[in-house]
């Protein structure tokens, strides 16, 4: 492991995706990605008496898929890094109660999945462990309650507003990948443009996402032309347009082309009703660990920079008129093939 | 449903209440079968604004929160919408109605 430039690190023997999957609710499963994702649920409570119960559940079947596939019990995991949006983490807390697995909780807001894939990468490459783990969550009901109105209430949602994720994805990260290497990545730094719209979060998160890939591709030394995608987490719509046109203008870089955005992939926002798009620490968690890291396996996809955005607010600080800050941190994948 | 209020014998003042209190159990029991949302979806401000958003409001937390338990999930948490409407509705009626009796009664 080595440092480049002011942000980055190198991991000199890359370690790799040993498995990934994902697990996801009802609307995600009627997406574009239905048939990518390990485990469908018919109904977002999944048989739990609480929604947080049910985003737990999410947890426990993307880490059960994911252990199942390496062929692996949880007793050979040696750290798992798990994050939701949830307060103290409750989802990833109560996902792992009977996992007996060490844990490290994580809040990085949306940018949950980006980090502790960074974390767990750095575990294994530091030989702190030899199999992590890398997890985030999401549910839309329980973040509705927590961050916004409940379900029933008839408000409407404004047309930037993103629909949170159902789902979970799950990674194990171990030294001896044959395909899927982590190379690198960034842990990014709090930017604040002084977004106070809780129902805006791309145009909030589009300058972090911008700071961090600029900063990555500085610290590397490469160009956008050197990755056949650079996948934000959850801009939607909105924050796509927004980064795109951010990065050229103050950074003069044109990710146009090479630009994706979980959030925008996983549902249909056409036929979807998901106005500006998906959101959440699930949204890329779930993209990354089905179609991405599918294709790849397969080759379809060679080199992946993947920065994972988060807005960093509560509802306590918005209400207290404060401004929304956010963070992007980035992990590049290769196929090693 | 006035209409039908008149034609059973009330008069307007009673049937007019009627109309009120028929609407909101009719929020109240489409909001509890989680049909409300579908419906304020289709007829937007048409069920928000008038007294049917209001009922939507305090039965749509009752309902999320009776997970908390009947005290602290539903009592407790009944009036985060529909509260400030309480509060400053009442404090503007009051207020209107205290200049209207001192200064604009004839």
């Amino acid at each position: 492991m080595k440092r480049a430039g002011a942000n980055t690190v190198i991991f000199e023997s890359p370690p790799g995706v040993i498995s990934a999957a994902s697990s996801v609710g009802k609307a995600e499963s009627k997406g574009p990605l239905a048939a990518c994702f390990d485990v469908t649920n018919e109904n977002d409570g999944i048989s739990c008496g609480t929604w947080e119960h049910a985003e737990a559940a999410l947890v426990k079947q993307a880490t059960d898929a994911a252990l199942k596939k390496a062929d692996l019990s949880p007793a050979d995991i040696q750290i798992a890094f798990a994050g939701d949006l949830l307060n103290q983490c409750t989802a990833s807390t109560f996902g792992f109660r009977e996992k007996n697995i060490p844990m490290a909780g994580l809040f990085g807001a949306c940018s949950t999945f980006a980090l502790s894939l960074f974390l767990a990468a750095a575990a294994v490459d530091s030989g702190m462990a030899s199999l992590a783990l890398a997890e985030a969550s999401s549910h839309f009901c329980a973040a509705e309650k927590q961050f916004r109105f409940p379900l029933e209430y008839g408000g409407q949602r404004t047309p930037t507003a993103q629909r949170t994720v159902t789902g979970a994805g799950a990674a194990i990260i171990g030294k001896n990948s044959k395909k899927i290497a982590i190379r690198a990545g960034t842990v990014g730094r709090i930017t604040d443009y002084g977004i106070k719209d809780m129902t805006n979060m791309g145009a909030a998160m589009a300058p972090a996402a911008a700071a961090t890939i600029a900063a990555f591709l500085k610290d590397t030394n490469t160009s956008p032309d050197n990755y056949d995608m650079i996948l934000t987490g959850d801009l939607g719509r909105i924050g796509s347009e927004i980064l795109v046109e951010l990065m050229r203008r103050e950074y003069a870089i044109d990710i146009k082309k090479a630009h994706a955005d979980c959030g925008v992939m996983i549902f249909d926002g056409n036929m979807q009703d998901t106005h500006a798009g998906g959101s959440g620490c699930g949204c890329s968690a779930a993209v990354i660990c089905s179609t991405i890291v599918s294709k790849l396996e397969s080759g379809q996809l060679n080199r992946v920079l993947f920065a994972g955005t988060g807005a960093l607010m509560s509802p306590l600080t918005v209400y207290q008129g404060d401004t929304i800050p956010c963070i992007a941190h980035a992990v590049y994948l290769t196929n090693e093939e | 449903m006035f209409y039908f209020c008149e034609r059973s014998g009330l008069d307007d003042k009673t049937s007019a209440a009627c109309v009120c209190i028929s609407l909101i159990v009719l929020t109240g029991i489409l909001t509890g079968f989680g049909v409300f949302d579908t419906v304020a979806k289709f007829a937007g401000a048409g069920t928000m604004v008038p007294i049917t958003g209001f009922a939507n409001a305090v039965v749509s937390p009752a309902v999320e929160f009776q997970t908390e338990g009947r005290i602290t999930g539903t009592a407790v948490r009944m009036f985060t919408i529909a509260g400030p409407v309480i509060v400053y509705g009442c404090t503007a009626a009051s207020l209107y109605g205290f200049i209207y009796y001192f200064f604009c009664r004839g």
